[in-house]
């Protein structure tokens, strides 16, 4: 028997995940080129609404009206097809990342997240992978020497930087013994040594470090933004790319350090977990309960994740205007040589903690 | 019923994406094909209730081995690749056609012996929980048997490339 009211509710909640990544997504754009200006002491765009505000409606304007260029030689069919595939997995993944508990409303228990899947964080892996379809094949359809460097460039980028990835994320399931996100969020909130809540940065710093590195190569953002190297490739797997083939891009880079935001909070930083909070209030040892209605605690939950987000996005934007760029044989070597071993090494550690009753 | 009518739909379109990949005169449309048709068959083991399975064809499949495919088509020169099919001799297809009814045989002796009894499921069956328990507790050996032959392989490559560093 299917329960319509709670198929309609989770339509309902995709259909808003969906407008609020895109939304965000538009003001990322606004926030990196404020941010940037604000650390190299200029004004930024402001001219557009209140603090600039309406900047990102006025770039989307010019990108819908802008001339679309296809190159003579291009493969038309994959140059067109490459931009869609960039941005659909970039937005599917978000699907199963849990941005609060549970809800209960009128007898209905609501997990706030689009799809609590078994496989979890496998999915994710298995989404963000093709993600890099779009960029590769982009590069080569454009018939243009400085695309087919930065699709190639990204190709050998993502295989080495999802290995060590994954061995850090292995870390995090041997610790919490799931797959769902959301229990990895859940058994954050139980506590060590009766005080400090368990969540992943303390538990798996190491981890934390090589995930952290990882992400920020997944997501071709500086410093390893080699794919898209003005100062060699022009503008890299996106050079031919105009009007809204190129937006499409864009919007795909940007979701994708949303979901990639969302991941780091979820994974390490407790997701939706307020310290002590649980669903009927604060419960703090040797101290007392503080009762909660339980709609409030789910919204301060929400409230929490967004804020851990926000962070890490404006995290990634930080390093992007504060470090240089890698070369692309020291990037190699800083994954092949430096972030698989110690991937390894921190799942050995990990055994002897968990061995130890430590963990 | 539904998911009756999409297991045939996507049985389908997996022949015809694995046959496309296979007659493509465009090695790129060849490995895109593949591509596809490795996303189907994850789309197959969804349907057939075998979540961990989908997610780890995706991942290995798709994520590792069409990229390192698509890696090595682009640095082909551009210019020679052809748009229409590749023409087979006859004598390859008729041996394709042999293997295809050996296959064939085969399938039909296995679906006696492997006949799954009327009503039997398992609890969790193709999750990602069950295929770990069962791998760790029952199945040790094999796996890691199956590890070592990886490693071996990882091995050779290496190997490889060292002699021809020599040369």
């Amino acid at each position: 028997m299917v329960d319509y009211i709670t198929v309609a509710i989770y339509t309902v909640m995709s259909v808003v995940v969906f407008v609020l990544i895109l939304t965000t997504v538009a003001f990322l754009t606004l926030a990196e080129r404020r941010i940037s200006a604000f650390m190299q002491d200029r004004l930024g765009p402001n001219r557009v609404g209140p603090w600039g505000l309406f900047q990102p409606v006025a770039d989307g304007i010019k990108f819908i009206m802008k001339e679309d260029i296809t190159p003579l030689e291009a493969n038309k069919l994959l140059y067109t097809l490459a931009p869609i595939l960039t941005i659909i997995p970039a937005m599917l993944t978000f699907a199963v990342v849990p941005f609060g508990h549970d809800l209960f409303l009128h007898g209905r228990v609501i997990n706030l997240q689009i799809a609590n899947l078994n496989v979890g964080i496998l999915y994710v892996f298995a989404i963000a992978s093709m993600g890099i379809f779009g960029i590769i094949i982009g590069g080569w359809a454009s018939n243009n020497k400085y695309s087919l460097l930065g699709g190639l460039r990204s190709a050998s980028q993502f295989i080495s930087y999802e290995i060590s990835m994954g061995l850090a994320v292995i870390g995090i399931l041997m610790v919490y013994g799931s797959l769902k996100l959301n229990d990895i969020a859940l058994y954050q909130g139980s506590l060590w040594f009766n005080t400090i809540p368990k969540w992943g940065i303390l538990v798996q710093p190491l981890g934390f470090i090589i995930f952290l590195v990882s992400v920020f190569a997944e997501t071709n953002r500086v410093p390893f933004d080699l794919p898209e190297a003005e100062s060699e490739l022009v503008g890299g797997y996106h050079t031919e790319y105009s009007s809204m083939k190129f937006a499409f891009f864009f919007m795909g880079e940007y979701a994708n350090m949303i979901t990639a935001s969302a991941l780091i909070a979820t994974l390490y930083f407790g997701g939706w977990q307020v310290p002590y909070l649980h669903n009927i209030g604060f419960i703090i040892p040797k101290f007392g309960i503080v009762h909660m209605q339980q709609w409030l605690v789910a919204i301060i939950e929400v409230l929490s994740f967004v804020i851990k987000v926000g962070f890490f996005l404006f995290f990634f934007l930080w390093v992007r205007w504060t470090l240089p760029r890698f070369r692309f044989d020291q990037l190699t070597a800083l994954g092949w040589k430096v972030l698989i071993p110690l991937g390894i090494l921190n799942i050995v550690i990990t055994g002897a903690l968990i061995m130890l009753r430590i963990i | 019923m539904i998911s009756n009518v999409l297991l045939y739909i996507t049985a389908v379109l997996l022949v015809i994406t694995y046959l496309y990949a296979v007659i493509a005169g465009n090695p790129v449309y060849s490995a895109l094909s593949m591509g596809a048709a490795f996303f189907l068959t994850s789309f197959l083991f969804v349907l057939l209730g075998a979540p961990f399975l989908a997610a780890v064809q995706v991942i290995i499949y798709v994520g590792a081995m069409l990229v390192m495919f698509l890696f090595i088509i682009m640095m082909f020169d551009l210019n020679k690749t052809s748009t229409g099919t590749v023409r087979y001799k006859p004598s390859t297809i008729f041996s394709y056609f042999l293997i295809m009814v050996v296959l064939l045989i085969a399938f039909f002796m296995a679906k006696g012996v492997l006949k799954m009894p009327e009503g039997f499921t398992i609890v969790g069956f193709g999750s990602a929980e069950n295929i770990g328990f069962n791998l760790m507790r029952y199945y040790l050996l094999p796996f890691e048997l199956a590890s070592f032959i990886l490693l071996v392989g990882v091995f050779g490559a290496i190997t490889f490339i060292k002699k021809r560093d020599k040369e």
